[in-house]
This record gives C-alpha cells, structure tokens and sequence, in this order.
C-alpha cells in the first residue's frame, strides 16, 4: 500500500480506509472522534496515511456526480456500452434536446402525455411514475441513467432499485434543471417560470440548468428552481400530493392561487377579478368536477363564479 | 502523485538507459505513430526503474521495458478516455460550466484513481463507493438503494476505500 507515493503498512491503510468509513457516515459517536484523534497521534505513519485521505478526497470535490458517473461507467471492458452512449449523445445534439424546441411543440412530440385525466405507469425498471392533468413526459433509459424529461406539468414518481444491474441515476430534467433521486418518492411540477420539487422520503438533488451550486432536498421539503438557482426549501403540506388522490387542498390559500390551481384541471379560462384575489380560501376540493367546485365558492367566500361560457369563467366579489 | 526520484544507483541505471533508451523509443514510435508521446512514454518508463531502484534486478532488459512501456501506455488511453468522456458529459449537462485545465487536470487524476479502484470491485461495493462519494448519499440510502444491510454499506466501503485510496503508488504505476 502508498501514500503520497511512498509505501504504507497495509495494517495502516486498512485502519485509515476503515476511520474513513465510520467518519464518512457522518454519525460518529464523540468517543469514536475522539479515537480516530488518539488513532491520527499514535503513529506519524497514522497522520501521514489520514492527510493523504484528505488531500485526495479533497481533490474528488472538483468532480460533477454526473459526468464522472458517465464517465466511469464506460469501462474499457465494454466498448460497446461507450458506443451507446456516443449515439444518445449524438441524437440530442449539441445544443442538449431543450435548448431545440418550443414548449409545445416538445409536448406534441413527447413519449407520454395526459389530457384533463391523470394517469398511472410502471416503466421498465419498476419505478411507479404518476402523471398529473396535461402533462408530458419523455421517457430515456439509457446503460447509465434513467432520466425523464418533464415536457410540462407535474408528475410524482416512486424509484424503483435496481438489485441486478449497474446502477443508473433517476433524473427528472425540466427546462429549468434537473432533480437527482437519491433513493426515493418525490414530485416534480414544471410551472412557466419554476420548477417545483417535493420529496416524499429519500432525497433528491436539484441542479439549475444554468446555476453553479446544486442542492439536495430531503424528504418532507420542497423547493422551487428556476433556471439560475435553488429558491430556499420549505416544509411540504399535505396538498402537495394531494392531487395523486384527485383532490385540491387548500389551507388559507390565496383565492387567486387556489384558482390558478384549480384552472390546471380544467379546459378554457378561469379567471378572478384584483379585488378578490387576496382572499383566503381553505377546504379539501374534488378536482374531478372543478364546475361544482366553482359553484360552490360563495359557500366559502363572498365572490361568485359568472360563467359567460363553459370555457370562459369569472370570479367576482358578490 | 509521483514521488520526487530517489538518488540513482548511478552505474546499472546508466548502464540500462544507454543501452536500451533508442531501442525503447523507436518501439513506442512504432505503436504510437506520435514522437512526442513516445518520447514522454519512454523517459517515464525509466523514470520508473530509477524509482523503484530496481535496474540491477532485471535480466532481460527489453522485455522488462515492453512490459512497462506498454502499461504506461494503457494507463495514458484509459487517461484520455476518461478526460475525454469526462468532458463530453460535462458540454451535454446544460448546468455545468467549463472548468479551467486545472481543474480538467485534478478530476481526470481523481477518475483514474476512482477507475482503478472500481474495477477490482464487487459490483455492489462500486455502486456503494459511488453513492457515498459522488452522490453524498447516507448509508441508511446507501443500503436501502442496494437492498443491503447497513454493515454490508460499510464492508464494501471500506474494501472501496483501501483500494482507491491506498493502492496505487502513483498513477503511472503498473
């Protein structure tokens, strides 16, 4: 065995790679610490053997997770797999598949879309994949990830583990960023400016297409991403899956968001008058029938829904 | 990562290169078809001898040096695969922007390390080493991720790290 080009013990390495385990896991007793303290003095041979861990995994910082992953995984062993991955490369293009089209006319060409009913998939890995109301997705399963591009709307996915084969990431790619899965269930939900993430349990990493810092997000938070950065996280609520069940729950909602929501299921327009829009609105709501919904909004708030046509609805104060 | 050359055993080593340095370089210009590379290969593979201090061992001269020469070469191809694939990923993640050489230079030496170490790996114990290292995924994920038990994670991790951290002299070793 070597450190910094000179011979070490194997019994020294073996020490050191196993206090680099304990320490790694980030849940070392005080009396392991204080070990590994006592262990690092005991012998110069010790030090010597834990700055060399240092300065390369100091080095290993300088690595994007993605690219080295990608870069590893085409083992000299199997060129054929590399060749796979230079024709994926080829078929996006330089530019990268969203800096090619318009948003809609990327959602006409996608694998996957939903109109105003949700949907329900297994893909070919096991991972369970829920798709919200007017939502598009393509699906890219590569040897070395598998990333869904979410065209537009919102979709909640379930990751599946792959036991027998090389492990290959779980992306979710908007036009805003991507969100790495770390083991895990989370939503994602592709709005004009942001992206929004919830993790349900594990964790998942957010990177900005055009941000120099990612962040991962741990299970019960959400946070927004815009194209340049990560918006703090916050706690998720309940209505944040709320609509895997159909249902739209509010909980002292701005009448003007509650609407806005509440317009994703539905065709044609929905507006609401300034004067109302700050109102508060809170309730569990249907979103299989977002008429009656509609119709009973004087119960909660004074405002009235006018509707001058099926596809063109108003909401004004009474 | 290579280590400042120790005081020659002035007259084998001598002896060595005078005798086989033009056969060694003609050879690598004949596999390389690139002088420069050639050049740089051959007074590596020297480089290495003179290292080991292990010149007055060696019976058979050119053999030994093909051996060794051809290992450098290995380890420059996989080295340029590495950086190359490296860099190619990096242009089609729309997030990334382009590292300086220093920064290329430091990421491809951590790749070949990482490299090494995974190819004498278990298949679970690479993607543990990855999850931890790349990903800063806990154990708990780690071991939920693989369907393995925590002790499992730290098996194969400190097998991982052993081997990414402490076997290699330096990187243009055999």
């Amino acid at each position: 065995m070597y450190a910094d080009g000179q011979p070490l013990a194997l019994e020294t390495a073996m020490q050191a790679a196993e206090w680099l385990t304990t320490l790694m896991g980030g849940d070392a007793t005080a009396d392991e610490q204080q070990a590994w303290r006592d262990w690092r003095q005991a012998h110069p041979d010790h030090e010597r053997a834990w700055r060399h861990i240092e300065h390369v995994s100091g080095n290993f910082q300088a690595l994007d997770a993605q690219a080295s992953r990608q870069a590893l995984a085409q083992r000299p062993a199997s060129r054929r797999q590399g060749l796979r991955a230079l024709v994926l490369l080829a078929a996006f293009g330089a530019t990268g598949w969203f800096g090619s089209r318009t948003q809609t006319a990327r959602a006409l060409v996608a694998d996957v879309s939903t109109g105003a009913l949700r949907r329900e998939l297994v893909l070919s890995d096991g991972s369970a994949l829920q798709l919200n109301v007017h939502t598009a997705v393509n699906i890219r399963y590569t040897a070395s990830e598998r990333l869904l591009q979410l065209v537009k709307g919102e979709l909640y996915i379930a990751t599946a583990r792959e036991v027998h084969t090389t492990y290959r990431p779980l992306l979710v790619e908007t036009v805003h960023g991507r969100a790495l899965a770390l083991g895990t269930r989370y939503s994602v939900r592709h709005d004009a400016d942001a992206t929004s993430v919830a993790v349900e349990q594990g964790r998942v990493r957010l990177t900005p297409h055009d941000g120099t810092d990612s962040v991962v997000l741990a299970a019960g938070r959400g946070a927004a991403m815009t194209t340049t950065g990560v918006l703090p996280a916050h706690p998720t609520s309940s209505d944040t899956w709320a609509w895997r069940q159909g249902l739209l729950v509010a909980d002292a909602m701005r009448l003007g968001d509650f609407l806005h929501e509440l317009s994703r299921y539905r065709s044609g327009f929905l507006g609401c008058d300034a004067d109302v829009r700050e109102l508060r609105i809170s309730g569990v709501y249907p979103l299989g029938d977002t008429d009656a919904v509609l119709r009973a909004l004087p119960d909660a708030l004074p405002v009235a829904a006018h509707f001058r046509t099926a596809y063109w609805v108003q909401v004004k104060a009474k | 990562m290579l280590a400042a050359p120790s005081p020659p055993s002035p007259s084998d080593f001598q002896a060595l290169y005078a005798d086989h340095h033009s056969w060694l370089l003609g050879w690598l210009k004949r596999r390389l078809h690139d002088a420069g590379l050639a050049s740089d290969l051959a007074q590596d593979t020297f480089v290495k001898i003179l290292v080991a201090r292990s010149a007055a061992a060696i019976l058979q001269p050119r053999p030994f040096l093909a051996t060794i020469a051809n290992r450098l070469i290995a380890n420059h191809c996989r080295r340029a695969e590495l950086e190359h694939a490296y860099v190619a990923a990096l242009q089609h993640l729309p997030a990334a922007c382009a590292p300086s050489p220093e920064t290329i230079a430091i990421v491809v030496e951590s790749l070949q390390l990482i490299d090494r170490a995974l190819g004498k790996l278990s298949q679970p114990a690479r993607q543990a080493f990855l999850l931890a290292h790349l990903d800063g995924m806990t154990y708990a994920e780690i071991a939920a991720e693989l369907g393995v038990s925590m002790h499992s994670v730290k098996k194969y991790l400190t097998r991982a790290n052993l081997l990414c951290f402490f076997a290699v002299p330096d990187l243009a070793a055999p």
